[in-house]
């Protein structure tokens, strides 16, 4: 069996985040990677994948990735709440990862991002999180 | 034997300190790897470039090795010396390039004041270009006649260009190197925004690094504790990194 990527860690993460009500309930443009669609209704979260690096060890593989999650809302209040429900979804979860075992999911460091003006001229709050992610899976599948 | 951990310690971070410069110079250049560039030419991924000075040299050597007619016998244009590597244009002697160049000068006066752009049209043979294929977008021409991504007399490369590395200093028992990115854009590239995902440079170079960092710590510790340390030690390095706006 091929060695598993980091895809299933971005299953992982947005499945803990649905299976949380609190944020579902909040989030009122869903959860993107990378970049939203230009129509999409705020609040959102977006993850995005900043660094993958593969550690060969004897009979595993360890994945340390890098994840940035941030939410999107046109008022600092409710991207703080969201964030911090988030924080409290993500940090030391569980994450089931196929394929692969979980190690560390863990926040790493805030983000430091200023207000931004959206296409329609809103004032967008981006605030958010690095997320450390480490797993292990065995050599070879 | 009494041993002076004073000195032992102090000897310790000053070589730690010359291991985590020269690691931060790794991490720098990976971050001058990662950093992405503007997409101002078309057809496809493949880059054109001017010809380093060194390469300008050994192409030099060879022909005339060969015998064949001095190319660029007046030494490298000043556009070469002072276009940064991974930048940028190439054109063939076409008419194209001509008309281009037209554009460029009478679009902006001004571009007639910087060696690479005015190299760009006006002196015939000036670029060598066996393979050149690629042309501007129109994106890549508004910002040259805009002279907006401008950047040393090339065209684009200022995110990488302006990477650089604060040398490691001992604060206490800490020893600390900073690798900053200062371009005013740095921070929407590498966390994305509303409208512009991210293309993230500085920590996946740190993330790749760390190895090597750790590697260079390790080898510039190893004569300051044989020096200072009869019998066996262990040092434990932990290598941390964080991000700040």
């Amino acid at each position: 069996m091929a060695t598993s990527t980091s895809a299933p860690i971005k299953r992982a993460i947005v499945q803990k985040l649905r299976a949380n009500q609190s944020i579902v309930a909040a989030l009122n443009g869903g959860i993107h990677e990378t970049i939203a669609p230009r129509k999409v209704r705020y609040p959102f979260v977006m993850y995005d994948l900043v660094a993958a690096p593969y550690d060969y060890l004897w009979g595993s593989v360890m994945l340390r990735t890098t994840f940035d999650v941030f939410v999107f809302a046109e008022n600092p209040v409710e991207a703080n709440n969201l964030d911090a429900l988030i924080a409290v979804a993500l940090n030391d979860a569980e994450l089931t990862v196929d394929g692969q075992y979980t190690l560390l999911c863990r926040r790493v460091a805030d983000t430091p991002t200023g207000p931004d003006v959206d296409a329609e001229g809103k004032r967008i709050y981006q605030i958010g999180a690095t997320y450390s992610i480490w797993t292990d899976q065995p050599l070879g599948g | 034997m009494m041993l002076d951990f004073n000195s032992i310690l102090s000897r310790v971070l000053e070589s730690v300190a010359v291991g985590l410069s020269e690691g931060a110079t790794i991490v720098a250049e990976r971050a001058r790897q990662h950093a992405p560039i503007r997409k101002v030419f078309g057809g496809g991924r493949r880059q054109m470039r001017f010809l380093s000075v060194a390469e300008h040299e050994q192409i030099k050597g060879m022909r005339s090795a060969l015998g064949l007619q001095a190319f660029g016998s007046a030494g490298p244009p000043r556009a070469l010396r002072v276009a940064s590597q991974h930048v940028v244009n190439n054109f063939s002697a076409s008419s194209k390039r001509r008309q281009f160049a037209t554009v460029v000068t009478r679009g902006n006066s001004a571009n007639m004041n910087v060696p690479a752009m005015r190299t760009l049209g006006s002196t015939p043979g000036t670029l060598w270009s066996p393979r050149a294929e690629q042309h501007l977008t129109r994106r890549g021409k508004s910002e040259l006649k805009s002279m907006r991504a401008n950047y040393k007399g090339s065209l684009g490369g200022r995110l990488r260009g302006e990477i650089y590395v604060v040398p490691a200093t001992v604060g206490g028992k800490t020893v600390k190197a900073m690798v900053v990115s200062p371009t005013s854009y740095a921070k929407y590239q590498e966390f994305g925004t509303r409208h512009h995902p991210a293309h993230p440079f500085m920590r996946p170079a740190a993330e790749e690094s760390g190895g090597q960092v750790v590697k260079a710590v390790r080898a510039s510790l190893g004569p300051a504790l044989a020096a200072g340390v009869p019998g066996r030690g262990r040092v434990v390095i932990r290598y941390t990194m964080k991000a700040g706006g």
